[in-house]
């Protein structure tokens, strides 16, 4: 009877496991500041290409939802390379992601996300700005962040250096300096400082 | 003395008109851009509002097109007109106008600006400017989609494979039973595409644009979505409450 009842609390918790997993099916780790009219960060990639056992991964710069520009790096499975990229996502809801050539593995690269005037943001990549677009006024909470999808067994493992906002004063780059950590299990921050930090998990 | 006072100032005058020459020749090759891309633009039905020189050098355009959105919402099709416009843009550097930025407008019904962009041109290879012919016929690439694609759970409606202007358009049209079915399927399918149309690139196809049209089982559309792999870019509609989790996007409020 006990045995009985211990099997049925296993298939329980089994079931209820599984369906934690499936209904999650993005992980993010990083870090924020609120109130900023831009953020940078200088985003590295792993010395090899990351395991993956279903979609992918991004690594990038990012105003948040509903409305965003966003700048990184991005890995999916059977990709022969990690793609830089500036998405963006309107308010009239039109979404764009355009691809600027290869982020090498271990290379380091600043990606730019900052405020120009009105709703204006645009997408910069090593300096060179990609992209503006209309999205949202200004300030607001930006991030740094990793995440991870559709399986939690892909591997993460991304630093994150020299994160910066913009603050009101303009042109003003400032580091981050808020704890507004983000960690979905099984990832993980290694935080080094809140503006230097490394991603990695499971 | 003299003479070689007056060989310097011909010499000098030469230059100036050869520089002025140049200039203007370069000017009125530049002006013609706006009559070649509406040209472009109309014979693909895009409704072209207006297009606007900004600066001459470095050329710099503005492009306003129309949706026919009453409200402040943009239309499925409007994220593929889009799309239209900016191959026309950077792939008119083949034609010798070299676009250095552009300004993309989307006029609702009511003249109200619902998408505005200022971008750079994505910058192609030569290599990759003028693109090899398919070595593979439509209908060879069409078998090869259907045998190949995983659907997870997803069914096919239509698979059409057509050639235009030496690329391939491959237009899946996709049904699923409900919203939720999709946002189980589309994590899996969606990041699925690329390594698929690529593997069949290298077997000699041309696929450069892919189409996808996901509907419900009542006709209701959820997702009209395009991928360019000649300009390497990606834009879409969708329906709210579709699923994010096949594309980067910040965590949810």
């Amino acid at each position: 009877m006990k045995r009985t009842k211990v099997i049925g609390i296993l298939v329980v918790l089994f079931i209820a496991l599984s369906n934690a997993e499936s209904a999650l099916a993005s992980w993010y780790a990083g870090n924020g500041q609120t109130s900023a009219y831009g953020v940078k960060a200088n985003i590295w990639a792993p010395s090899s290409a990351p395991y993956l056992k279903e979609s992918g991964e991004d690594n990038w710069v990012s105003l948040p939802s509903p409305y965003w520009v966003q700048a990184g790096w991005r890995y999916y499975k059977g990709w022969s390379a990690a793609k830089r990229y500036v998405e963006y996502l309107t308010s009239s809801g039109i979404y764009g992601i355009n691809y600027y050539g290869a982020h090498a593995w271990g290379g380091i690269v600043e990606y730019r996300v900052d405020w120009v005037g009105g709703t204006t943001w645009c997408g910069r990549i090593a300096g060179s700005n990609k992209g503006c677009y209309q999205v949202r006024s200004a300030p607001t909470t930006v991030y740094a962040h990793s995440e991870v999808h559709v399986s939690s067994q892909n591997q993460l493992n991304t630093r994150f250096s020299a994160v910066y906002y913009m603050s009101s004063t303009w042109n003003a780059w400032y580091l981050f300096n808020q704890a507004q950590w983000l960690e979905d299990a099984p990832y993980r921050v290694q935080k080094d400082n809140t503006y230097y930090y490394r991603n990695y998990g499971p | 003395m003299k003479h070689k006072k007056l060989l310097w100032v011909i010499l000098l005058v030469l230059v100036v008109v050869g520089i002025t020459f140049g200039l203007y020749t370069e000017v009125i090759a530049q002006q013609e851009v706006v009559e070649y891309l509406k040209g472009r633009l109309e014979r693909q039905n895009i409704p072209v509002v207006e297009i606007t020189i900004h600066r001459l050098l470095p050329l710099r355009l503005e492009i306003i097109i129309q949706s026919m959105s009453e409200d402040e919402k943009a239309l499925p099709d409007d994220p593929i007109n889009l799309n239209i416009v900016r191959r026309e843009v950077i792939l008119a550097r083949r034609q010798g106008y070299s676009i250095d930025r552009f300004t993309l407008i989307l006029y609702n019904s009511q003249g109200k600006t619902i998408f505005w962009a200022d971008e750079t041109p994505v910058s192609i290879e030569e290599a990759t400017l003028e693109l090899p012919p398919s070595k593979l016929d439509d209908a060879t690439i069409k078998n090869m989609i259907n045998e190949r694609l995983n659907l997870y759970g997803m069914s096919i409606v239509n698979t059409e494979v057509t050639s235009y202007d030496g690329i391939q358009t491959l237009i899946l049209q996709l049904s699923t039973p409900s919203l939720e079915d999709a946002n189980q399927a589309l994590p899996y399918f969606m990041p699925s595409l690329r390594p698929l149309i690529a593997e069949i690139n290298t077997q000699g196809g041309q696929i450069v644009i892919c189409k996808v049209e996901l509907s419900d089982d009542k006709g209701q559309l959820l997702l009209k979505y395009l991928l360019d792999l000649q300009l390497d870019s990606e834009t879409w509609w969708m329906v709210d409450g579709l699923t994010q989790d096949w594309f980067p996007h910040p965590p949810p409020e």
